[in-house]
């Protein structure tokens, strides 16, 4: 059962991510390379 | 609710419009201490005695002619949106340089303000502006501020509010009573600049015959100054018939009788002008020195790689500790609760070891950061690109175009972006497809890791000629492209040197917690899924769950490729595994090989040695991690920075062409380094 649990949580953890990724990508925001501070972060973040 | 007034921020390169911006907004962009680092516009939001203002930072710009895209993007906004007031930030300390943009801004005919920034540098140069006079001359309100020190921002947003109505030519003009010219139409009470009688008559009548074909026209005197400059844009929008009128272009002789009328000013503005930055042409003697520039900068990356490996690794030890009880505890814990195998070694082996292995050249991560943003705030970044200006005419390449590539160090993302400040779009092009041969800090914990596995004596030695293989190769590449090219062009750099002076904590302290902040949420993410993505593929086969690595869909998956990079030195299946997977991220090369071997802490002793044993078991030695190394510097960008070139070339072929070509040379020196270095050892 605790299998199950935390699997479940990282599977859960795991789809918002990749989610998250498909989401930004499709809306050009693709940036996700460590560069907050990129001069066009707010293109990309926002 | 009062209404919002609009604050466009604009001035030259590198006068401190976005640490302005960040004052107010509380926000924390990039700032550096060289131009070139706001491509795009940026807004914020404050409020001022109960007043909304909505602030927008534009990237720096020398004049409002529209070569660059920051030239066109920041022109395009000031024209077109809905800007209140224009707020011209300008560097006090070069009041000469910076004054030929206000002008222009002023011609405009909106509301300007002149924000006089870095009044601190002037006074320490022992210089004075004559603050009472300059504002008589120029028209518009000059308010003193310090960006830096915070400094005078209540009394410029004061300004902005009280003259968002007020467009220049409300204000009387000074001039000099004998310059004045016997032009029938006497501008002198409404205009800025007053040019000769030749010009301005033709600004007459082109003023007449705007104003009869587009009455709704506000800027008639700029459009039509504009016109006589030959401005392509502006031409292509109003298509009157002129020729009669504009036999030539007038811009030299317009900015000629701009800067004679800046003279004007200087002499009754600023006093001790000749005191200026003896320091700083002192130091630029030798740093920008043309025979000892260039072997100057490579001694400061050394300096740089240097403290990133000795002192990082100093710092690496904590995380190693940290790393190691947490494992433990967790493998513990998990035991406890009584999750089944499977499951812990998903969590252990392949989530902890894969996140984890990332986490612990944090440290290496941080000080070279640290190191570039010394060296970015200091102002000795544009000192480069002036120092290695020689080097890229003979690439075909401007100076400038080394920015990027500089840039490219900390990530290939910002500085793909970053070449935007290129003039010529095939400059552009060209660029964009060196610059991801300059290593960035993603491939820094590969280095880190194979060196000091391999090469324990000459780590940092070893992790240093990366980086200038990647220098190398990025020549050679621009070298090959200036010969495939038909056009030859003659480059002229034209950059501004920034005045030395001591990095400001701030701007250091945001640059590098940003970066810190960015590692930490990629290896939360993107290296996250990647480890457990990659724990799947390696653990599970054809037949389900496998006991030998060497049966899963993992193994299947790179064997295919092994017979492609055995020349290479790179023919086993797990080093193929774990380059497929860098292609998501870099780091997770690294990522790969603690997941593939089952080591908890890769950068710890043990771990290491482990992976060198198990390494060497399948006959990998010093020359394959020395191989291992070129082709990670070398081969396929990773998915953002594809995604980038994709964007920023707007073309699927180039982006195509980026791939292939990188995919080729990191085969092509990976297979050189190896097939020599088997002849000589």
């Amino acid at each position: 059962m605790v299998s199950v649990i935390i699997l479940g949580v990282i599977l859960l953890y795991v789809l918002f991510v990749i989610y998250k990724k498909v989401k930004g990508m499709k809306e050009g925001k693709f940036c996700s390379c460590g560069c907050e501070s990129c001069p066009a972060q707010k293109k990309c973040k926002n | 609710m009062e209404k919002t007034i609009n604050v466009a921020f604009i001035g030259n390169p590198n006068c401190g419009k976005t640490t302005l911006f960040n004052a107010y907004t509380g926000a924390k962009l990039k700032v550096a201490n060289w131009p070139g680092v706001t491509v795009e516009k940026k807004e914020g939001a404050f409020e001022y005695h109960d007043h909304p203002f909505k602030l927008v930072d534009l990237p720096g710009i020398y004049s409002l002619t529209s070569y660059t895209m920051e030239e066109k993007l920041s022109r395009s906004y000031i024209l077109e949106d809905e800007v209140d007031v224009i707020v011209d930030v300008v560097d006090a300390s070069s009041l000469e340089r910076n004054l030929y943009l206000a002008l222009q801004l002023i011609e405009l005919g909106k509301p300007v303000v002149l924000a006089l920034n870095m009044m601190d540098i002037v006074e320490e140069r022992g210089m004075e502006i004559d603050i009472h006079r300059l504002p008589e001359m120029l028209g518009i309100p000059t308010i003193p501020v310090s960006a830096r020190k915070k400094m005078g921002l209540d009394i410029l947003m004061h300004a902005v509010a009280h003259h968002k109505d007020k467009s220049p030519s409300s204000f009387e003009h000074h001039h000099d009573e004998k310059k004045r010219s016997g032009h029938p139409h006497n501008h002198h009470k409404e205009c800025v600049v007053v040019y000769s009688d030749e010009i301005e008559d033709k600004i007459d009548r082109i003023s007449e015959r705007l104003q009869a074909h587009y009455k709704e026209l506000t800027n008639v005197r700029w459009l039509a100054i504009k016109l006589l400059e030959q401005d392509a844009e502006i031409r292509q929008k109003y298509t009157l018939d002129l020729t009669d009128l504009i036999d030539r272009s007038y811009e030299t002789d317009i900015i000629n009788q701009k800067y004679d009328f800046i003279e004007e000013v200087i002499s009754e503005c600023l006093v001790n002008k000749d005191e200026k930055a003896e320091a700083t042409d002192k130091v630029d003697a030798v740093l920008t020195h043309n025979i000892w520039g260039l072997p100057i900068f490579f001694g400061i990356m050394a300096l740089v790689f240097f403290l990133t490996f000795n002192v990082g690794d100093a710092l690496k030890g904590i995380f190693e500790v940290g790393l190691d009880w947490f494992s433990t505890s967790v493998y513990n814990g998990l035991q406890l609760l009584g999750a089944g195998d499977v499951l812990i070694s998903l969590i252990v082996e392949g989530i902890i070891a894969g996140v984890g292995g990332i986490l612990t050249f944090l440290p290496n991560i941080f000080i070279l950061f640290l190191a570039l943003a010394f060296l970015e705030d200091s102002g000795y970044m544009s000192r480069v690109a002036y120092v290695m200006d020689g080097l890229m005419s003979k690439l075909g390449l401007s100076g400038r175009a080394f920015i990027p590539m500089l840039l490219g160090f900390g990530c290939s993302v910002p500085a793909i972006m970053a070449s935007r400040a290129l003039e010529d779009p095939k400059d552009r092009l060209k660029t964009i497809l060196i610059t991801p041969f300059m290593s960035c800090s993603a491939r820094l914990p590969i280095y880190v890791l194979f060196s000091e596995m391999f090469f324990p004596q000459h780590a940092m030695l070893v992790a240093y000629s990366m980086y200038l293989i990647g220098v190398v190769v990025a020549v050679l590449v621009a070298l090959a492209l200036k010969f495939i090219g038909k056009k030859k062009q003659v480059h002229t750099l034209l950059i501004e040197l920034p005045e030395y002076k001591a990095p400001n904590a701030r701007t250091i302290f945001i640059y590098v917690w940003e970066k810190v902040k960015d590692y930490l949420a990629k290896a939360g993410t993107t290296i996250f899924v990647a480890s457990i993505i990659i724990w799947v593929i390696l653990n599970f086969g054809p037949t389900g769950m496998v006991e030998d690595m060497s049966l899963s869909f993992g193994a299947i998956l790179g064997k295919m490729a092994v017979p492609l990079l055995s020349p290479a030195g790179l023919g086993y299946w797990q080093v193929v595994v774990a380059l497929i997977a860098g292609i998501a991220a870099k780091e997770i090369v690294v990522s790969s090989m603690t997941v593939l071997y089952g080591i908890a802490n890769i950068s710890s002793q043990v771990g290491m040695s482990t992976m060198v044993g198990a390494l060497g078991a399948v006959g990998f030695t010093a020359l394959n991690a020395y191989s291992l190394m070129v082709f990670s510097l070398l081969y396929i960008p990773c998915a953002a920075t594809i995604a980038t070139i994709r964007k920023e070339t707007n073309s699927w072929k180039w982006t195509g062409v980026a791939i292939a070509l990188q995919l080729i040379i990191a085969w092509g020196v990976a297979t050189l380094v190896y097939q020599i270095g088997s002849l000589i050892i």
